[in-house]
């Protein structure tokens, strides 16, 4: 009787022993989701930094648009400037963008003609106190717990490697049943609602750039599904993220029952973090166009 | 004679004061022991202890030699009982009932189950549900259920619960028939002083949690008129004694 | 046949030959088919696929291991446990030549072969309704995939089993015990939920480590840790559980 019950006491403590170890060792060691999502705070809280960003968009393997562009936004200056080349079945074109709190100024690559638009109601400024918010401690707490939540048993598939310098690489790879249900329909069900608008013709104002993002994608109809989604970061030694690739694939049939792969990826290099400064236009002597902000709104909300 | 049972000064102490204590007896090959006393005085604690359902505080329990604490799997092989009520599936047919009992002894097959059906007069409800059965035939599939592996010994709690005459009749023609014509012995315990007085060999007399005689049946019929004379007269010189 | 083994023949045996365990066999044929008419309303009715042919078994068993599945579970070790405690039925095995040790083995064997049989009808009929679904581009693959997942499912279920086991010992009726099984159930997913970095010690947080199985060798490490977690779980409720087991007096 006495062995029973030493018996039954060594296998309790040894699997409490196995426990603790498996615990500790689990633990110690930010998991791969901890450390993305910190580089992302990181990032985002950043004063200043240039991203260079370049998007793809293909169908079955075929290139429908690309666009790159670099980007320069600075919280210090409450400014940011935007360069943008992006090819459109074969259309090409040019954009610059530079906005700070008084106003915004557009220009079309192939023209010398600047758009102003004046910024009465500081919206970028607004925007800015937004961000700010965000980083109310409390809020944010509060707002890590909700992700937390939802992002729920997904964060097992976030894993995170040291690299040679110092960093870490970090991928997310989701198939298949990784991907929620729910979230895949909703993102179908997207999908499949963007492929209808893209159908409408375009009528917005005067909109001088609309034309040239007239994408054409193809109009899904059945088994619409989002198949993968990739990302992959390098997260630099001062925990902000170096580099991202994420890549989405949605397949699905047009009316005409082909089958379509499309995948879209986004390549974002970010450097010169808090050491970046806006490129500034002067329009001393340049041809100005002003448009009132109604006008642009719905572009801009896009 | 060789010792089937062997109880050595078994003493278990409940939280409300009673118990047993020091309970030390042997039951024999082929005999029929009984257990005789009143309600509440010790006699399914002990049978508990002995099969194994309980443990005692102290003491020990040998059955063909094996104890039953350390060997229970061994002591328990050649042993059928019921231990204060009879309990069965009742969601299960008898002959299912007993078809699950039966896997525990190799050597028997099905058609056992048939006869031992018969023995207890329940073979033409065999394949009914155990739950339509009324407590008399649950009792007599509780005896089946005892003796179907063929044991050399069987421990009956009050096998005659809840049967009337007939049933009772039975009951104790089966269990004299079994000693007689197989050697099976047998350990039983009742209150009912005439029925042990027909049926068994030897009993033992427990009161209070404890045994205060143990006699054969023959001879003490010689000293008294009934062994409920015999009874009475042992727990009124013990009480004697005690007060 | 030996002891042990007689043992957990009648105890399996026991657990398909309730009508309860038939009624709920009967709901896990159903839901396989009715989760193929619900996904099949949304590939031909909205044009979209939350869930490809090929993915539909997976699918369906996250859907039973989140839930249902622990509940059979949990209502099937306390029928073996609290319940022939509390009606005394467990006295007709208690009385037979098998050990204490043999009969909790035998009553832990009779479980998993129950969640065996359950994840069993699952894939089958999840397999079948596949048929009437689009998307079965890489089904064979899926189907390998599927095979791993319901196989690595077992474990998780049967550490719920087995922690099952031990708390319906806890009580000597088995609706009681059912009922604190479910609230112990859901106590811990939402503590899981609020904390996800203590998830990882809530023994209902391992339901989905199917899903690791099918996410490639990316997943090995995060495999080895749960599959620690659940053989540590699972040697501390064995071992308690039986030690409840050993001592109960009738």
């Amino acid at each position: 009787m006495n062995k029973k019950i030493l018996l039954t006491g060594v296998s309790i403590a040894a699997g409490c022993a196995m426990l603790f170890t498996t615990a500790f060792a689990s633990m110690t060691g930010n998991t791969g989701y901890e450390i993305y999502k910190e580089a992302v705070k990181n990032t985002v809280k950043a004063k200043s930094f240039t991203a260079d960003v370049r998007m793809t968009f293909k169908d079955n393997g075929k290139v429908m648009a690309e666009m790159d562009s670099t980007m320069k936004q600075s919280h210090e200056e409450r400014a940011m400037s935007h360069i943008t080349n992006a090819k459109v079945q074969d259309k090409e074109v040019k954009m610059e963008t530079y906005a700070n709190e008084d106003n915004v100024v557009l220009k079309k690559g192939s023209s010398d003609e600047y758009y102003l638009i004046k910024n009465d109601k500081k919206d970028f400024g607004r925007h800015d106190r937004k961000l700010n918010c965000a980083e109310d401690p409390e809020m944010s707490k509060a707002g890590e717990v909700v992700l937390d939540a939802l992002v729920g048993d997904l964060k097992n598939y976030v894993s995170a490697s040291g690299n040679s310098e110092g960093g870490s690489d970090v991928t997310i790879q989701l198939e298949g049943n990784q991907i929620p249900a729910v979230v895949n329909a909703l993102a179908s069900l997207g999908a499949k609602g963007a492929a209808k608008d893209g159908n409408r013709p375009h009528a917005h104002g005067p909109a001088p750039f609309d034309e040239n993002f007239d994408l054409q994608p193809p109009k899904l109809v059945d088994d619409i599904k989002i198949t993968k989604v990739d990302v992959k970061a390098k997260i630099n030694k001062d925990k902000t993220i170096e580099s991202q690739i994420i890549t989405a694939v949605l397949t699905g049939k047009d009316a005409e029952g082909k089958s379509h792969q499309i995948e879209f990826s986004a390549d974002m290099k970010l450097k010169n973090v808090n050491s970046t400064t806006v490129d500034k236009v002067d329009l001393t002597g340049k041809q100005v166009k002003e448009l009132k902000p109604e006008d642009i709104k719905g572009e801009h909300s896009r | 004679m060789e010792k089937v049972l062997e109880v050595n000064g078994l003493t278990k102490l409940f939280k409300n004061g009673r118990g047993i204590r020091d309970i030390s007896f042997d039951v024999y090959q082929g005999e029929i022991f009984g257990f005789l006393g009143p309600n509440g005085a010790g006699k399914t604690t002990t049978m508990k202890i002995i099969t194994g359902l309980s443990r005692a505080d102290r003491g020990s329990v040998k059955i063909f030699g094996y104890d039953v604490l350390t060997r229970f799997e061994e002591a328990m092989r050649k042993v059928g009982c019921i231990i204060e009520t009879v309990e069965s599936y009742e969601f299960l047919s008898a002959a299912k009932n007993l078809e699950m009992a039966l896997r525990y002894y190799p050597g028997l097959d099905k058609s056992r189950i048939h006869e031992v059906l018969e023995l207890v007069g329940l073979d033409k409800y065999k394949n009914e549900k155990v739950g339509c059965f009324s407590l008399g035939m649950k009792q007599r599939l509780g005896l089946a259920s005892a003796i179907l592996s063929k044991p050399e010994l069987v421990i009956l709690d009050e096998p005659a619960n809840g049967l009337d005459i007939e049933g009772t009749v039975d009951i104790r023609n089966i269990i004299t028939r079994l000693a007689r014509e197989q050697g099976i012995t047998f350990f039983i315990s009742s209150h009912m002083i005439h029925e042990m007085e027909i049926t068994c060999d030897r009993i033992g007399i427990i009161e209070d949690g404890r045994i205060i005689r143990t006699g054969i049946v023959r001879e003490l019929l010689d000293q008294y008129s009934s062994l409920e004379d015999y009874f009475i007269t042992q727990v009124r010189e013990d009480r004697g004694r005690i007060a | 046949m030996n002891s042990l083994t007689a043992c957990a023949v009648n105890e399996t045996e026991r657990i398909f030959l309730k009508k309860k365990t038939m009624v709920l066999l009967i709901i896990t044929m159903l839901i396989p088919v009715l989760g193929a008419i619900g996904v099949g309303f949304f590939q031909k009715g909205l044009g979209i696929m939350p869930v490809s042919a090929s993915e539909f078994s997976v699918w369906i068993l996250g859907i039973f291991t989140n839930f249902l599945l622990p509940l059979f579970i949990g209502m099937a070790a306390v029928d073996l446990f609290a319940g022939e405690i509390g009606d005394r039925s467990i006295k007709i095995t208690l009385l037979r030549p098998v050990s204490r040790l043999g009969i909790f083995s035998a009553k832990i064997i009779a479980l998993a072969a129950y969640i065996v049989v359950n994840l069993g009808i699952i894939f089958l009929v999840s397999s079948f309704s596949t048929f009437f679904l689009e998307g079965k581009e890489g089904l064979i693959w899926g189907m390998t995939k599927g095979l791993l997942a319901y196989n690595a499912a077992i474990l998780p279920m049967l550490l719920i089993a087995i922690a099952a086991v031990f708390i319906a010992q806890l009580f000597k009726n088995s609706s009681g015990a059912l009922v604190i099984l479910i609230l112990i159930y859901f106590g811990l997913n939402i503590v899981s939920t609020v904390f996800p970095g203590i998830s990882n010690l809530m023994i209902t947080s391992y339901t989905d480590w199917h899903l690791l199985w099918t996410a490639g060798w990316g997943q090995l490490g995060r495999i080895f840790t749960v599959f620690m977690f659940i053989l540590s779980y699972s040697i501390i409720f064995l071992a308690s559980g039986f030690y409840l087991f050993e001592r109960r007096e009738l």
